[in-house]
């Protein structure tokens, strides 16, 4: 159905562009915006504006930032001799909320997936290799997600850097914490046992 | 564990289906497409998110715009637990109690069935895949690890076909340097697959034997064999498929396509010494697939200390009457639900039968009523 108003469906037209938002969805947003205040639609507006304008990706780490470098590349308090390799943003985000991590991070931007035509070229790799062989970097945390295209990439990451003689690690995975070894299937275990450390 | 009620709306050929098994054998008999296969995909849609012919939207009744199946579970300890699958026709939401599940994989072996029908004959009659499935199924209501690992190896598989069919016509040194990460991903899930596999099979050898010994009144010497596409390298089926790979590589290339891995192993079933799948005869071939279906049972329900409920569609086909009491006998105390075409054999068998017994008609149009027994 076509509205009286081309503005209307111009709207619908744009929203209904976004994952995950149908045509249906994209109505009923549009009738909401119609019926809030219109300083709240500006403001709306103005920050996806502001979004598009400020945002970009840092040009050592290739996380998002306003500034570039990013925060945390800047920060002199971080361990520059560890860098913790990522799929994307948010996984930088989830790595900072523990608070444990004190070192540099390197979004990929994605993980390897022939399927989906992601190959090495598509991802910040080159960049990754550039970054190492600066000298200053002496170990590389991979922290890929844990399904198949997340342990392909980290395994090719691990080909690509073991021959520069820096410390390799993968996040570990296994046991969840709180639930006893008993109870863990032997998968489960078979993969613990792989990941263990050294005591 | 058992079934305590089924109800449904617009599901299949019901419009409302309400069932109240009993704690022991439930014996459903009707009339062909009256329903009573409909019943049990019902029970296996609460504990599996999904049925077992076809897709999702074939689940709703013809016209309908939506549909319910909802499942009261007495679990172990004497919990009352209630699953509730909602279904439309592009979508479906599984909730356990009031929590709605993410994905339908972390419903999978929270509540154990054990479903056997007659397309269980490709088990003992098919192509290996149904034996593939067969040891799959079990491993994965075992552990829900298991199936994860399945799952990225099919995973990798796939990437690593994509590549191998790409890159027919590229410089073979190039092909195998983008292929390595996903070869490496298929020998790390794959040794693992291989060594559950091994593992489960050792165990349901002696349990299919006895059960088949129960069934058949006699030892015919049945056997299981787990015959692995790459044979483990001195215990290391991570070497083994190593090793394959690398042997493997030029005729690979040529063919654009993975030619050696677990997706590939066979599960040999043999009855006095000889092969099932080309030499059984029909009756061989249907005890040992019911053989196997006990021995899962069994084992999950040690395993997990959980007893399955099984589900049995048209059970009586095949099988002569004194078989037919054997298998409902070595059940022994679990619940049944066994559907049947047979009704005047399903009277006779259930003469043979101790403990709790219960008979239901499923009529068309009219659901499912308990009758006298």
């Amino acid at each position: 159905m076509l509205y009286t108003s081309p503005a209307i469906e111009r709207a619908i037209e744009q929203l209904s562009r976004l994952p995950g938002i149908g045509r249906k969805s994209a109505q009923r947003l549009v009738f909401y915006l119609l019926k809030i205040p219109e300083e709240q639609v500006s403001e709306l507006a103005q920050s996806l504006t502001e979004l598009k304008q400020k945002v970009r990706y840092c040009s050592v780490c290739f996380n998002l930032t306003e500034e570039d470098p990013c925060p945390i590349c800047r920060d002199p308090a971080r361990d520059r001799s560890t860098i913790c390799v990522v799929e994307q943003p948010n996984d930088v985000l989830a790595l900072e909320k523990t608070g444990q991590y004190r070192g540099l991070y390197h979004v990929l931007g994605g993980s390897l997936s022939p399927l989906d035509g992601i190959g090495p070229e598509n991802l910040r790799v080159r960049e990754l290799v550039q970054r190492l062989q600066g000298g200053e970097v002496r170990e590389v945390i991979v922290a890929t997600n844990p399904n198949a295209e997340g342990e392909a990439t980290a395994i090719y990451l691990a080909q690509l850097i073991k021959p520069l003689g820096i410390k390799l690690s993968r996040i570990a995975r296994g046991i969840p914490v709180g639930s006893d070894l008993e109870y863990a299937d032997e998968i489960t275990l078979a993969r613990a046992l792989e990941g263990r450390i050294d005591l | 564990m058992v079934i305590r009620r089924i109800e449904a709306g617009n599901f299949r050929s019901y419009d409302e289906l309400v069932f109240e098994p009993v704690a022991g054998l439930n014996l459903v008999v009707g009339k062909n497409a009256s329903g009573k296969t409909n019943l049990l995909e019902a029970i296996y849609l609460c504990a599996y998110g999904k049925g077992f012919r076809g897709a999702d939207a074939d689940l709703l009744k013809r016209g309908r715009e939506r549909a319910h199946v909802e499942a009261n579970f007495r679990v172990g300890g004497g919990v009352d637990r209630t699953v509730r699958v909602e279904l439309r026709r592009r979508t479906k939401e599984i909730a356990v109690g009031n929590k709605r599940l993410a994905k339908r994989q972390d419903l999978v072996g929270q509540f154990p069935v054990v479903l056997s029908g007659a397309w269980d004959f490709d088990i003992a009659a098919g192509d290996p895949k149904a034996r593939r499935k067969y040891l799959d199924g079990l491993l994965g209501l075992l552990s829900p690890a298991y199936l994860a690992t399945l799952r990225d190896y099919l995973r990798a598989l796939k990437q690593r076909n994509l590549l191998l069919t790409e890159m027919r016509e590229a410089d073979p040194a190039r092909l195998r340097e983008k292929i390595e990460p996903w070869t490496e991903s298929l020998i790390g899930y794959g040794s693992l697959l291989c060594a559950r596999r091994e593992a489960i099979v050792g165990e349901l050898r002696e349990r299919v034997r006895r059960y088949y010994t129960t069934i058949a009144g006699a030892d015919e010497g049945v056997d299981l064999e787990y015959v692995p596409n790459v044979r483990a390298v001195e215990g290391s089926y991570a070497d083994g498929l190593r090793r394959r790979f690398g042997e493997l590589f030029e005729k690979e290339r040529r063919r654009g396509l993975t030619l050696a891995g677990p997706h590939l192993d066979e599960l040999l079933i043999q009855v006095g010494g000889v092969e099932l799948r080309r030499f059984g005869s029909r009756g061989e071939q249907k005890t040992a697939v019911l053989a196997l279906r006990l021995a899962q049972v069994e084992m999950i329900a040690e395993k997990r200390g959980e007893r399955p409920v099984l589900l049995l569609d048209d059970v009586f086909s095949d099988l002569d009457i004194r078989r037919a009491e054997r298998v409902l006998r070595a059940v022994g105390d679990l619940q049944v639900v066994a559907t049947s075409a047979e009704e005047e054999r399903v009277r006779e068998v259930k003469g043979g039968v101790e403990g709790i017994v219960g008979l239901f008609r499923v009529e068309k149009g009219a659901g499912v009523q308990e009758i006298s027994l």
